[in-house]
């Protein structure tokens, strides 16, 4: 039995619940995030090792046998995210001990931050459908909670959108799993993933998968469905929506990456496929246009989580194992990147105390360090050669080049240049642009090294992105021939 | 059965879009309600109605009679109910703030202030 599984709940919920028991002690409750979350690491390191060396791993909950009990399932598309995730959440523990003010963590900030990795942990590990849907309710509350810690009426404003959008795509989730229940009788994944293999979807089959297209597109923020995010995001401190980036739209594009590869192959179904395709290259295309119209620091970075979401959404849609691990590639690289950007946005506007591009200024004259950090996540971002981003954008655009979709292709390569003019504009107004007042930088020293963590992982992923690489590989191969996953659940006799 | 309580989900469904397009609070809340309404009925038709017969293995078998009732959807739909009603919760309170905070419940008048 692979009881190692179990570790990341447990030590999340750990964490949450001693959070809630010690609710007055604020320092406690920090204390307690910052060791569950050092062990979340390690054992999400264990995780992926187990995953690499012996396969896929599966635990039986209680030992009732697969399709009829709860199973736990890592293979190393969810290990290696899991990894990313502890990461991050690592480093955004470590910021938020400073820069999260003191009412939102008298107001319990430890408690939904623990809950909403756990909804990630149960999204990630999860072998069946239902429990998908679980976990994702779980995520969602805490970040409803997040949102709104501090109850301005900014906040509470953007709320209600960003609630009931993503109440409606939760109803459409449970609609569809009913739909696939009436059908099959069961919602084990790998049990739906061998009966439909071989035979004709049925219309209801049909139904439940757009169905669930609906509920996850929405979650991920895809082109007509994105409007909940941009606001939302910008309503709130940087250390949360650091974690609402690293969580809430790729946890909603990890959902797509299983269920249309294992259940409904995305390829099976060239009518919604076309619809995900053009979809995904408008995702990309708006947000980074989205991204260009905006004037406030947090805002740009916001916008721009939909224009990578694009991205990802558009590797999926190819559909080759190639596709496939560049997909989780870039997933990864952004997921740090992105939420470094987040956090270097708050120090500034902590220190600072405004958002607006055009009040601030010679940063880069007085904060050299500082502003390296950013140039380098900035321009990693954008995909420039020696970064990650560039080689996550290298990966995609060659699975483009190999199925030949120019449209594709040219699409991710002009947005990725857009990009570059994105960050350009805030280098130039935040750090080159010469002004009078003396800056005063509050940088802590554990925000200093969470953010210094997060860049050196990212720079990790690009020196040593060909080794890596290989790993995601064979992530991409097991995502696209689902036999290894179906086997390793179910054994070999079904 | 079945027809009629599908009839039931359309009625629902429809109502519970209509009201949530009408960006007016309390009408959102209705909405829900009735959503959410829909949603666990699907799961429920999805189960089937056809059988009367509780799900428990009697005494003298081993195995439960065919004919007995599936008590997935109902363990499902216990699920869905608590999680649809916490959300809803939510939902209720964040409209009471926003009431509170701007005397008005009408989502669409606030936005063109």
């Amino acid at each position: 039995m692979n009881y190692f599984l179990i570790f990341p709940y447990v030590e999340l919920l750990l964490a949450a619940s001693l959070s809630l028991v010690f609710f007055k002690n604020i320092r406690l409750q920090s204390i307690f995030s910052f060791v569950f979350s050092s062990l979340f690491v390690f054992s999400s390191a264990l995780i992926l090792f187990k995953v690499k060396n012996e396969g896929i791993q599966v635990l039986q909950v209680a030992s009732w046998p697969s399709p009829y009990g709860i199973t736990l399932v890592a293979d190393l598309a969810s290990a290696l995210l899991l990894l990313a995730t502890s990461i991050v959440y690592w480093a955004i523990n470590l910021y938020s001990v400073s820069y999260i003010d003191e009412e939102r963590k008298s107001k319990g900030y430890y408690i939904f931050a623990n809950l909403i990795v756990l909804g990630a942990v149960g999204v990630f590990l999860t072998g069946d459908i239902f429990n998908l849907y679980v976990s994702f309710e779980i995520l969602l509350l805490s970040s409803f909670a997040l949102l709104t810690l501090g109850r301005s009426p900014e906040e509470i404003r953007q709320a209600i959108p960003y609630v009931s959008m993503n109440l409606v795509s939760s109803l459409a989730f449970l609609i569809g799993i009913g739909l696939i229940y009436g059908h099959t009788g069961n919602l084990n994944m790998a049990y739906l993933s061998s009966l439909l293999r071989n035979s004709e979807w049925t219309y209801g089959m049909r139904t439940a998968s757009v169905f669930l297209f609906f509920a996850f597109a929405m979650k991920s923020a895809m082109f007509p469905l994105f409007f909940w995010l941009p606001r939302s995001y910008a309503a709130v401190p940087a250390g949360i929506t650091a974690l609402f980036s690293c969580l809430l739209t790729k946890v909603g594009v990890y959902s797509f990456l299983r269920v249309f590869t294992l259940i409904f192959p995305i390829v099976r179904d060239p009518y919604l496929q076309g619809i995900f395709y053009y979809c995904a290259l408008l995702t990309m295309l708006i947000g980074v246009l989205g991204a260009l119209a905006q004037s406030s620091l947090k805002r740009i970075l916001s916008v721009h989580i939909m224009s990578q979401v694009g991205y990802m959404l558009w590797g999926l849609c190819l559909f080759s194992p190639l596709a496939l691990a560049a997909t989780i590639f870039f997933m990864i690289h952004n997921m740090i990147v992105k939420a470094n950007l987040l956090l270097i946005s708050g120090v500034i506007e902590k220190s600072e105390e405004t958002r607006e591009l055009l009040s601030l200024g010679s940063f880069f004259k007085q904060q050299k360090l500082f502003s390296f950090l950013f140039f380098l996540s900035a321009l990693s971002l954008s995909g420039l050669p020696p970064l990650s981003g560039f080689f996550a954008k290298l990966f995609l655009l060659r699975a483009g080049v190999e199925f030949e979709d120019w449209l594709g292709v040219g699409m991710a390569a002009s947005v990725s240049l857009m990009t570059l003019v994105s960050m350009n504009k805030i280098w130039n107004e935040i750090f080159l642009k010469e002004k009078e007042q003396v800056l005063s930088l509050k940088l802590s020293k554990a925000g200093l090294i969470s953010i210094v963590v997060l860049s050196l992982s990212s720079l990790v992923f690009a020196f040593y992105s060909g080794p890596i690489f290989k790993i995601f590989l064979k992530a991409g191969e097991s995502l696209f021939y689902t036999n290894d996953y179906v086997t390793a659940v179910l054994g070999e006799n079904l | 059965m079945n027809f009629y309580l599908s009839i039931l989900v359309v009625f629902f469904v429809t109502a519970g879009i209509y009201c949530l397009l009408q960006a007016h609070l309390l009408r959102m809340i209705v909405g829900f309600i009735l959503l959410s309404n829909a949603a666990n009925l699907i799961l429920f038709v999805a189960g089937g109605l056809g059988s009367r017969v509780a799900p428990i293995v009697d005494n003298n078998s081993k195995v439960l009679d065919v004919t007995a009732m599936d008590p997935v959807p109902q363990a499902l739909i216990l699920t869905a109910i608590v999680i649809g009603f916490g959300m809803l919760s939510f939902f209720v309170v964040l409209c009471r703030d926003q009431f509170q905070k701007t005397a008005q419940d009408d989502l669409k008048v606030e936005s063109f202030e």
